[in-house]
Order: C-alpha cells, then structure tokens, then sequence
C-alpha cells in the first residue's frame, strides 16, 4: 500500500514529463474548453467543488491516516455562512467565500483538537457526533431556514466588477477556486510537512520518537482540511445558489469517502476523478430510469474486489510498471 | 471570406429565430414536459414512475399533441438530493427545452426552481407543501399545484368538532420547521372554532420512544391529540398510541396519514386516526375512473396525492396551451388562471394569484379493518371543506405580487 502512493506520487513528483503529467495536462485543457464543446457546464462545476471537497478529505485520510465521518461539517459550515453572508448582508462572492473558509477553518481547529485525542474508530465516532450536532443546529437555528436552506442566493460581482450570473464568468471563477484548492493540497502533500504526515501515518510511535510533536501536525493537517473543504462548500453555494441541510447531513460524508476509495485513496487525482464518477452517474442515470444508487453500489464492490486501489491507483500502477520496464 | 458568409448566416439564423420567438407561438415545436421527483428513494411510490405515468395519461388524452404540436415527457430522478434536484432543473430549463416541471414533491428543491422561473420564462407546478411556496418566497411561475402545510394544518379542527365536545386538544409536535408551524397553525384553527389547547410538548426528530410524550397527552385530560409530525415519527407514535390505550378513548389528529403509512402499520393500528387530505381517490365518479385507469397501468397501485395533481396539472396546462394557442408561459398561466380546474383530481379547482391552487379538501378518518373492501381504501371522509375556505384567504397572503390591487 505504502509503496503504491509512494509510486503513484513518483509519477506525478519525481518524473516531470511523466505519463501522469501529460494526462494531468490534457484534463486541464479539456476543462478550460468545456463550456465550448456544448458540455453542460454546471455538471461540471458541481463535480469539480465535490472535488475539491474529496481532496481535502483524501488530504486527511489518505496522506494524514486520518479517517473522518464528519467531513461535511465543514463543508455545510463554508456553504450557510457563504449563502448566508451573500443573501442576508449582500457582501461580494470573494467576502462570502472569504468568510465560508474561515468558519469552516474556525469550525475545523475546534472539531479537530477534540478528535486527534483519540484515534482509530473513536477518532471517526467523534468526528461524526460533532458534525451531527452541527446537524441539528442548522435544523434548529432560524438564520438556517430549517428544511428549506437558504435558497436563491445572488451570486453578486467578484470584487464588484464580474457579474458571476454569466456563464463564463461563474465557470472559470469556479474552476480557478477548485484548482487553486487542488493545487494547495498537491503542494501541502509534497512539502515536507506532507512528508512528516505520511511518516506518522505509517508508524506514529516512531514518528514521536523522531521528535516530531505529532499531535500539532495531526491538528495542522485536520485544519487545513476543513478549510478546503469549506471553500469546496463555499463555491458549491455560487455554482447552485443555494445551502440546504443536505450540505450538512451524513449522506454527504459518506459519499465523499466513496467518491476517495472509488477513485483512489492517497493519491492526487483519486479523488476528483472518483467525484466526477458519482457525480456524472447521478447525472447521467437521472433521467433513464435506472436506480443511481444500485449502480454506485455495484461500482464499489467492483472496486474492492478488483481495483484494490481505486481507479486512479489502477491506472497509476499501471503507468508506474510501463515506465519502469523501458 | 468564407468567414463572413458563416458570419452571415449565424446572424441571419439567430434573427430569424428571435423574430419566430416573439410570434409567441410553440417554442421549439415541442411541448416538453418534465417530471422530477424521487423515483428510487422513500418516496418513489409516493410520487415516481406513478407520476409519469400519470403525466402521460394526460397526454394521451390529447392525442400526445396540442395544435399539432408533439407532446414529449421526461423525467427526472432528484434522490431527494436538494443539489442534485437544482442541477437536473437547471439543465431542464437552460439546455434541454424543458417548458415546464411537475411533481417535485420535495421543499427544498421546489424552492430553488421557483427562484430560477423568477428570471425564465418557464412554469413549474409544485406538488410540495411549503408554505414559503406561496407565501414570502412565491413567483409568479411558480404554482402550488397539490397542497400546503398550513391550509391543512388550518383545517384540522373546525367549530362542527367543537360542538360535538371536541374541544380540548394536546399537541405533540416534532421539533422542527415544519411541526412547530403547524402546530401554531393548529392552536390557530382551534382558537377559530373556540376550542382550547391545554398543552404542548414537542420531541426531536426521529424519536423511537414516545411514551413519556403520550404519557404527558392522556395525563392531559385532552379529547383530541394532534400529533404534528410526520413519516416515520408519525406510524411510531400512532403504533405507541395504541399500546398506551390512547387511540380509542382521545381521539387522535396527524398532521397527515399517506396511504403508505396505513399499508406500513395496518388499519388495525391507524383505525379511526382523523386527518385532512387533498385527494380522495373515490370521492366521485370521475375520479374513480380516473383511478381505475391509472391501477391498470400501474400494477393495480391506487393512485396517490401527487399522482392525481401531477394528472391534473399536466392535463390542465396542456387544456391552457390547447385555449392560448401559445406555450409562452405567462400567457398559459393566465389561461390557466381564467378556468376552473374540474377532473379526477378535484371537482372543485381555482388557480389563484399567489399560484396556489385553491380546491376541496377532506376531513377523514381512517377505517376499521372490517370497514375496508380492500387495498387502497382506507379513508372514510367525515366533511368536505370547500375551496374558498381551505386555503388562508388571499388577503392574508405574505405573497407579494398577489398583493397587489
């Protein structure tokens, strides 16, 4: 497993011009040309947020070990104070987004110095029955409009010039806030800080005894975490208007973590490929009648018999062995 | 050179077709219809393929044309997903030539297209209770097709109850939006009718134990409960109400009892639980027909509340364009304001400014077993409240384009 990302990253890191790289490439050319190939662009601007929300949480669980079943708190938290601070104080979409990130941040230094005391399942358990009380306190509190959400947010004008209500302009708005968040991931995964995290993930005793004050890396990496997926909520809200309690129910965690194995746990691109695979099944199967969630279900157990690793990490070892033989 | 002539020709294209646009005629020659709603989840027999189905059979009964006009269905499955629901409407209305959305069956997600028809000129047709729908976030395209909350919530208790000494009510009610509006709603009817409540308590969602709450309720002394929740809350407190000995002696009102609930926990546990319905399969001829007709197709499943309102907002807006001689939406929604809407669903059927439809509504009860001749009946109906006083009166409406003189 260890040695798999190892390689998996290899491809990427090590060998500039490596196969990866150019597959990398050819996804971000596709992306910038979506909305000219008569691709329906809010698709993909909802998979992209989901995402941008996987990788944060691949940030934690794949890179850091740690597995989280309350992601969404972050994420709903980013969502109602973005919709929020958009509808009700009509501030402009870098503010929104601005303010979403930092109480998913504030959120995610308070939920996680509770959660890195324990480890293993409790660690998952209490990240879960913090986000459920999230649950019910958007349920409850008023400004969260219960049932109903906050519904038609105005996307307003970044930095009061660009009118995000035109299609080009939310495109690559979205796009370069979703790529930006991958990028950071990348770069936090590749820095030495990323390093150390790996290093506790596979032997924490060891890690200590190095020195490392592991709990404050833990800590670092939950934060970091949660901010990211609280930009992912954040822009969730511009692309669909709207925050409902969907952003913060437990449905949501599950899926992410799916959305992780299906495409790949522990590597970059896992992730967002695995988001695009349910987002785009949702999508697709909507209107032909064939239940989503059987298909999804299917595609898991098929990936757990057969693509140990995810589609990415198949194809990433794939692409590893090729190279290496020449 | 050649790229001026393409130039040309786009140009000519596009005024040729903003220039049929504004002839109001048929868009795209097609009249296409979406059905979105839950067609694999919980509520997939409540709404779902039942839904088409219906839908089509309103269709049909145009010949699938209107002024020669192809009728197209399609449909929809939101998961009960809000962000998914958004982006299926969205793709519907901006890219696929959707003209109007039916069914819905999901707050959240009928919220957020009525803000998108705000600035579209689409319709959509809400079988979502809402009271937002109509009230502080109405729009003008946006039609409340099959019920509201409130209006049902209104209507549980009427000054008839009152004399015959059902005067004294205890709410228990779900801790949340939507039971503790209608239990204000429900204090309200009772003031109305000049009954008393004499007490409230409320529990959280998805409680499994109600027996501290029923307790509390037959301690009370109250002749009638009303319990202000709804699905799974609702079959385990009626269940529990039983075992408590409560059910016979105080009579109980749920905020409503689906047909699914009374198949889930059987009419010897819901037996003479009282509610209020928007739609009674067999409250006359018509609609015993109609019901009929959509068991055979429907491997003989007795029709729901949003099947039928699916049925007749279809059928209704297809009779609209048919008048109009346009599928332009605000002249179709004027016509459809303009006439009564008389078939299976309701005989009985008045669109009005704040988009709810306003029609009759029932008091029921539900049978005994040894009442009921088979699936699908259920319900005994005790009252027929009319349209015009079923609904919150317009001049009350928080709507603010209805208020309008």
């Amino acid at each position: 497993m260890t040695t798999g990302i190892i390689t998996a990253l290899g491809t990427a890191s090590s060998n500039r011009w490596g196969r990866a790289t150019w597959l990398g490439l050819i996804a971000l050319a596709l992306l910038l040309a979506a909305p000219f190939t008569g691709v329906y662009t809010e698709f993909v601007l909802h998979a992209l947020c989901l995402a941008l929300f996987a990788s944060a949480f691949n940030l934690l669980f794949g890179f850091g070990g740690l597995l989280s079943f309350g992601h969404v708190a972050f994420f709903g938290s980013g969502a109602y104070t973005t919709a929020y601070a958009l509808k009700v104080w009509g501030v402009t979409p870098e503010v929104g987004i601005v303010l979403g990130m930092l109480a998913a941040t504030a959120l995610g230094l308070v939920f996680g110095a509770l959660a890195i005391r324990r480890q293993g399942i409790y660690f998952a358990m209490i990240t879960l029955a913090l986000a459920q009380l999230l649950y019910f306190l958007f349920v409850q509190a008023p400004f969260a409009g219960a049932e109903d959400g906050i519904q038609d947010v105005t996307r307003g004008r970044l930095f009061g010039l660009f009118d995000l209500d035109h299609p080009l302009a939310i495109y690559y708005v979205v796009v370069a806030i979703c790529l930006g968040g991958l990028a950071v991931v990348q770069r936090v995964v590749q820095s030495p800080f990323g390093h150390v995290l790996e290093a506790i993930r596979e032997n924490e005793a060891r890690a200590i005894s190095l020195g490392y004050r592991v709990n404050s890396y833990k800590l670092g990496v939950f934060t970091l975490s949660a901010a990211l997926a609280g930009l992912a909520g954040s822009a969730k809200v511009l692309v669909l208007q709207l925050a409902t309690l969907a952003d913060v129910s437990w449905h949501l965690s599950g899926e992410v973590i799916l959305m992780t194995l299906i495409g790949g746990v522990g590597t970059l691109a896992g992730p967002v490929i695995g988001a695009f695979v349910l987002v785009g099944l949702d999508t697709s199967l909507a209107e032909s009648g064939i239940a989503s969630g059987m298909v999804q279900g299917a595609l898991f157990i098929a990936c757990v018999l057969v693509l140990r690793r995810g589609i990415w990490g198949f194809f990433a070892d794939r692409l590893e062995r090729a190279r290496t033989r020449h | 050179m050649t790229f001026n002539k393409l130039g040309c020709l786009v140009a000519a294209a596009t005024l040729s077709m903003s220039a049929f646009a504004q002839t109001k005629g048929m868009s795209d020659n097609v009249i296409r219809i979406g059905i979105l709603n839950d067609r694999t989840g919980p509520y997939s027999t409540l709404s779902g393929e039942g839904s088409a189905v219906a839908a089509r059979m309103a269709a049909e009964e145009f010949g699938n044309k209107v002024r020669g006009v192809p009728v197209e269905i399609v449909v929809g499955d939101h998961q009960n997903k809000t962000d998914l629901g958004v982006s299926i409407a969205r793709k519907w209305l901006d890219a696929d030539g959707v003209d109007a959305i039916f069914d819905v069956a999901h707050s959240a997600v009928s919220l957020a297209i009525a803000a998108m028809v705000k600035d579209r000129p689409k319709l959509v047709f809400h079988n979502s209770g809402a009271a937002a729908l109509t009230g502080k976030a109405c729009a003008p395209r946006s039609v409340q097709y099959m019920y509201n909350l409130t209006a049902t919530a209104l209507n549980q208790v009427v000054p008839q109850d009152v004399k015959n000494e059902l005067d004294t009510f205890f709410i228990i009610s779900v801790d949340y939006a939507v039971g503790q509006d209608n239990a204000r709603v429900f204090r309200q009817a009772v003031a109305k009718a000049g009954g008393k409540v004499i007490g409230e308590v409320k529990h959280p969602a998805y409680t499994a134990d109600f027996s501290s709450y029923l307790l509390q309720a037959q301690a009370s002394g109250a002749k009638g409960v009303f319990f202000a929740n709804a699905g799974q809350d609702l079959v385990n407190i009626a269940k529990q109400a039983v075992e408590f000995g409560i059910a016979p002696k105080q009579t109980v009102i749920a905020q409503a009892i689906m047909a699914s609930e009374v198949e889930g926990a059987g009419l010897d546990v819901l037996q003479g639980m009282r509610s209020v319905s928007f739609y009674e399969w067999n409250i006359n001829d018509t609609s015993r027909a109609w019901a009929k007709k959509f068991s055979a197709r429907m491997k003989g499943q007795t029709p729901s509340g949003p099947h039928a309102a699916t049925y007749s907002a279809v059928r209704h807006y297809l009779k609209a364009i048919e008048a109009a001689g346009t599928d332009d939406a605000d002249t179709v929604l004027a016509k459809m304001r303009e006439m009564p809407v008389q078939d299976a669903f309701t005989p009985n059927g008045r669109l009005r400014e704040d988009g709810q439809l306003v029609h009759d509504m029932y008091v029921f009860r539900v049978k005994k077993p040894s009442e009921s001749t088979g699936k699908g009946d259920y319900a005994q109906v005790l009252r027929t409240i009319p349209a015009e006083q079923a609904f919150w009166p317009l001049s009350e409406s928080e709507c603010a384009h209805a208020r309008k003189p």
